[in-house]
């Protein structure tokens, strides 16, 4: 899975280390990269609106078990 | 004759009942093993060999008394290395932990042992149960005992690799988005991840809270049905434990699946998976035809959504988890761990909650989609194990979907068991995901099956 990345690398260094991250080399940096460009397919496919009233920490498991996870 | 160190757990303990056998007879054929194919499968990060045979010399004089402790008394098992053992080294895998002597024993061991298993060790896995396989770790990677060329799969490599070479009668895993059902697939084993609350997971270091599960791996479906007899039930101290009556695993596991109405899930793998996998999915669906059970066909969310959102959730928690540590010393950490949990960092907390929110949705979706089925049948994997050259990619998990992430994402049982082949010789399996909470009737259903096609019980040749 390969999107077309949001940003430029050299933003995503800045924005890497505004999260923390302190990246070894440039190899490691260009890596991080390519999963950061790829993990956007995944952040698409999330629903747009949710349903305000979905409560995130609980869920039905069946049986009457209601858990909070 | 099949070699004492391949009989079923079930077995073994059936051999021990009659005296044919003493748990030092079991704890000496894996040590064995272990001293045999360890060096090249690296299986164990951590082998107790003195304290295993101490406990076996203790077992053999209780049992020979008849003080009978429990259902696995005198059974040689292993745990994942991230399962804590009191005063035993516990290292994630990881050159971060590579020291860690935990004081206390996860919940999963006091049970087993309570219940008279004696441990022969700690199982090597994916770093921190997500980074690998890697070659740059303190320890090398498991390998796959069908052919060493080949990855035993992940995370729970170790466990895998060590009970399909006889080094163990069962190995704990961990499951967060198929890290047990992995490993049993491509190791040809059954494995069990549980429904999620079921097992508690106190004392097992986590990759994503939500997520997690403990379960076992082992050469037979009735061997995870002693398991999960002796590990189910409420954990006051883990609060994601389900306060709820475990149900008899065993007192079911022999009644007849005639009747049961089980949905057969082939639109997430058919058009991807292997011609090994098809046939022998599609030839479980006709065994268990055979058996009486009704097999229909089901569609339910696409495969893409569990991934997508069970994914995200990972990253995030696990991410949450290692933050200080990544940031503070990331040489500690295999260069696939740093990588892969850095993502994490890149999920905004929004879109994190709007994954747990789609999750409830996921999970009543399917929940609905079952209602007139039993469970459901799918393949387990799209092939058979990939070979280590093939397995060293930054980020495995932006392939092909998962087919063990939906249960992740629901917390229903999914149970591995063994359904063919390839024509390379290496395993390749299915999987069957129940009712939450109805772990019973799956693990029924995978016994049934294997009891029916006793040609599948074959052993790799070490």
């Amino acid at each position: 899975m390969t999107t077309t990345p949001p940003i430029t690398i050299e933003a995503f260094a800045v924005l890497a280390e505004q999260r923390g991250l302190r990246i070894e080399d440039p190899t490691m940096l260009e890596r991080l990269y390519a999963g950061y460009s790829s993990l956007q397919g995944l952040l698409a496919r999330l629903p747009a609106e949710p349903d305000p009233a979905t409560d995130p920490a609980l869920i039905f498991l069946g049986q009457g078990v209601e858990l909070s996870r | 004759m099949t070699a004492l160190h391949f009989q079923s757990l079930a077995d073994a303990a059936r051999l021990l009942r009659l005296g044919a056998v003493k748990p030092s007879d079991l704890v000496e054929e894996c040590l064995h093993q272990i001293g045999n194919h360890n060096d090249e499968l690296n299986a164990y990060i951590t082998v107790c060999a003195p304290e295993a045979r101490e406990a076996a010399a203790i077992a053999d004089e209780e049992i020979e008394n008849g003080h009978w402790r429990g259902l696995l008394h005198g059974i040689p098992v292993a745990l994942k290395d991230i399962y804590d053992t009191a005063g035993i080294r516990t290292t994630c895998h990881s050159k971060l932990f590579a020291d860690r002597i935990p004081d206390a024993d996860c919940d999963s061991w006091e049970r087993l042992s309570g219940a008279g298993a004696i441990l022969l060790g700690k199982t090597s896995t994916h770093e921190f149960a997500t980074g690998g396989p890697s070659f740059d770790l303190p320890w090398p990677p498991a390998r796959n005992p069908w052919n060493p060329d080949h990855i035993p799969a992940g995370s729970s490599s170790g466990s895998g690799a060590a009970v399909a070479s006889g080094m163990a009668y069962m190995a704990m895993g961990s499951d967060t988005g198929g890290s047990i059902r992995g490993p049993a697939g491509v190791n040809g084993l059954s494995g069990l991840k549980p429904t999620y609350g079921r097992l508690s997971r106190r004392g097992i270091f986590p990759l994503s809270w939500t997520q997690d599960h403990a379960g076992p791996l082992a050469r037979t479906t009735e061997d995870c049905a002693m398991v999960m007899q002796v590990l189910s039930g409420h954990d006051p101290l883990d609060p994601t434990s389900v306060n709820a009556a475990a149900p008899d695993y065993l007192a079911t596991l022999n009644r007849p699946i005639k009747g049961m109405r089980i949905g057969w899930c082939r639109d997430w793998y058919e058009a991807d998976a292997d011609d090994s996998v098809n046939q022998a999915t599609a030839a479980m669906a006709e065994t268990l035809q055979g058996l009486g059970a009704e097999i229909v066909p089901i569609t339910l969310p696409p495969l893409a959504d569990f991934h997508a959102c069970g994914r995200i959730i990972i990253l995030s928690e696990a991410f949450s988890i290692h933050r200080r540590w990544i940031a503070e010393q990331p040489e500690m950490y295999g260069e696939f761990f740093r990588l892969r949990c850095r993502l994490g960092a890149f999920v905004g907390a929004d879109q994190y909650l709007n994954a747990l929110r789609w999750r409830r949705e996921l999970t009543a979706a399917t929940e609905a989609g079952m209602a007139d089925v039993d469970m459901l049948l799918t393949a387990n994997q799209y092939g058979p194990a990939e070979t280590f050259e093939a397995s060293q990619q930054d980020y495995h998990f932006f392939g092909k979907s998962s087919l063990t992430m939906p249960a992740n994402v629901t917390g229903q049982p999914a149970l591995t068991v063994r359904a063919g082949f390839a024509d390379n010789g290496l395993p390749v399996a299915a999987q069957l995901i129940g009712h939450s909470f109805a772990d019973a009737d799956v693990l029924r259903v995978g016994h049934q099956f294997e009891l029916a096609r006793p040609d599948l019980r074959t052993w790799p040749e070490l």
